[in-house]
């Protein structure tokens, strides 16, 4: 890469961060100064919350659309250097949409099966009575989660236009995938951050409070943005990224209408411990996209 | 099909109509917060609910409305005054590539109003009073996949004719459909059994909802899996309907 291109990614990425940073942390602490409350006694999230990270979400995409605008970029929808709308199916690269919509419920599953075989007390079969109020709507709801995942992916699209397609195409440029996944999954577990003290993911009750949520949603972002990546790139479009990530917002699991809180005894009861043990399958798969996208990439080298 | 799609896009005005979205986004926005909603047990103050549920309804109608009212028409009656679609015949596309753009434009615009959609529900609940209003929204919120399905499955009915029998003829077709449609209702409004109509409550249907939970969530989840596959054989038909006329644009 020679140094003036260099220069206009660091350039590129500086503004991206600073107008996107600027206008969602701007929201996020001008909510917290409001006095507001993100969450309720009961622990739920309250209404307003709902729209703070809905707007929250279409910030990096407003930050990539202006970034482009300030530094000359263009628009283009598709193509190299684009805002990656495209969609492409040819060479088998429908593969990669119905990943993306079917890996969240994998995962998720996946991981509420370990919470359960790592503390068995806490499986109670009538749980799902409780919560859900038609019993069948639990053996329906990753159906539902993928369909309103797919659907209702605008706000995924905000964040994935931002991170992937702006931010991760620069980062790799600069560093090298590698580098690059880690550092950008720094990044965008950072912008999180205002949210996690106000307690998103893991309420304001856990030990370490707030910077062992810090700690977790930057490990989240990493593993979930190697995937993420690997999926953007391979695929040369943001879509596939933008229903994982909705998709996966959801929690699209069976198993967790079985998994009863109040018997979840131990260090697990911690919700920044129960999130790392909930997020370890997707740990696996994405050390192993790692592996299989490194060793692809060698062979296209050599 | 980049080219194509952006054409309709211009076509359509669809800069504009978006700014217009927005800025009115925006203003719903500022309303909600400057008119809050009222608690059921609170004061009985419902000037801002009653005043601002109507908004995402108004926005449902639309979002169903203006694709297959409007747009359908707009982007095929440009292309046969600028006979545009004879020149993309002769360009160096796919056979089908054309029909495919209309198909996916239309695609686009229902994915587009149905996440506007999801956003206006959720700007009116961020500041909502815990009353029916609120209740409104949220089952409006539980049926926009299903209104968008609804969308697509009219689009998929729709744009056969448009682009197979031009926008005259398809226009005719479809206002002699709405006039059958029309004379059935007020057949019915003289001659059908109007009590029927009289224990419609909107009220009561969103009490009765919370009861068929299941059911609204099952029709949200298959929906659209009946909608894709109306629109993919919809797509089709349009594709073989329309596979000998090259020769007549090339003519």
């Amino acid at each position: 890469m020679t140094d003036t291109g260099r220069k206009n990614a660091i350039r590129s990425l500086l503004i991206y961060f600073g107008v996107t940073f600027a206008l969602s942390w701007g929201m996020f602490f001008a909510f917290i100064l409001s006095g507001r409350e993100f969450m309720d006694s009961s622990g739920n999230y309250t209404r307003i919350s709902d729209i703070l990270c809905t707007m929250g979400m279409l910030c990096p995409a407003a930050g990539a659309i202006i970034t482009r605008y300030i530094t000359k970029e263009g628009h283009k929808l598709s193509a190299e250097n684009s805002l990656m709308l495209g969609i492409d199916l040819k060479n088998k690269k429908y593969l990669f949409y119905l990943a993306a919509v079917l890996l969240p419920w994998v995962y998720t599953e996946l991981g509420s099966l370990l919470k359960i075989i790592l503390n068995p007390g806490c499986f109670d079969s009538q749980y799902f009575r409780e919560v859900a109020s038609d019993e069948r709507l639990a053996y329906i709801f990753p159906l539902m989660g993928i369909v309103s995942g797919v659907f209702f992916s605008i706000c995924a699209l905000g964040e994935e236009l931002g991170w992937r397609g702006y931010m991760m195409p620069q980062m790799i440029k600069l560093f090298g995938t590698p580098k690059a996944i880690i550092i950008g999954g720094i990044i965008w577990g950072v912008w999180h951050w205002p949210l996690t003290y106000m307690g998103h993911n893991f309420g304001t009750d856990y030990k370490g409070y707030p910077f062992a949520g810090f700690a977790a949603m930057a490990f989240l972002c990493i593993i979930e943005g190697a995937v993420l990546t690997f999926l953007t790139v391979k695929s040369g479009s943001v879509w596939p990224a933008a229903l994982m990530h909705a998709v996966g917002n959801t929690i699209p699991s069976i198993l967790q209408f079985f998994i009863n809180p109040e018997k979840v005894t131990g260090v697990m009861s911690d919700s920044v411990v129960s999130f790392y043990i909930h997020f370890i399958p997707l740990l696996i798969i994405s050390v192993g996209i790692c592996i299989i996208w490194k060793n692809f990439s060698d062979k296209a080298k050599q | 099909m980049g080219g194509l799609l952006y054409k309709d896009f211009v076509a359509v005005k669809a800069k504009k109509v978006m700014l217009v979205l927005f800025a009115l986004t925006l203003l719903f926005l500022a309303l909600r917060f400057m008119l809050p909603g009222s608690e059921l047990s609170g004061s009985n103050d419902f000037t801002g609910d009653m005043f601002l549920w109507q908004m995402p309804c108004l926005l449902a109608v639309a979002g169903i409305g203006f694709p297959n009212g409007i747009l359908i028409k707009a982007i095929v009656a440009g292309d046969e005054n600028n006979k545009i679609k004879a020149f993309t015949k002769s360009l160096p596309l796919g056979k089908n590539t054309y029909i495919a753009s209309k198909y996916i434009f239309m695609g686009i615009t229902c994915y587009a109003f149905m996440s506007l959609e999801m956003i206006w529900c959720i700007i009116y609940s961020c500041n909502a009073g815990d009353n029916s209003f609120y209740d409104l929204i949220q089952l409006l919120m539980s049926f926009i996949i299903i209104f968008a399905s609804v969308s697509l499955v009219v689009a998929g009915i729709e744009l056969p004719f448009f682009i197979t029998l031009g926008v005259k003829k398809a226009s005719t077709v479809k206002a002699v459909i709405m006039e059958i449609v029309f004379l059935l209702v007020i057949a019915f409004m003289f001659f059908g059994d109007l009590d029927k109509l009289g224990g419609i409550d909107l009220f009561n249907f969103v009490m009765n909802a919370k009861e068929h939970e299941f059911e609204i969530d099952l029709a949200m989840v298959l929906s659209p899996v009946f909608a894709v596959l109306v629109y993919y054989l919809s797509y089709k038909l349009t594709c073989a309907l329309n596979r000998n006329r090259e020769a007549d644009f090339n003519d």
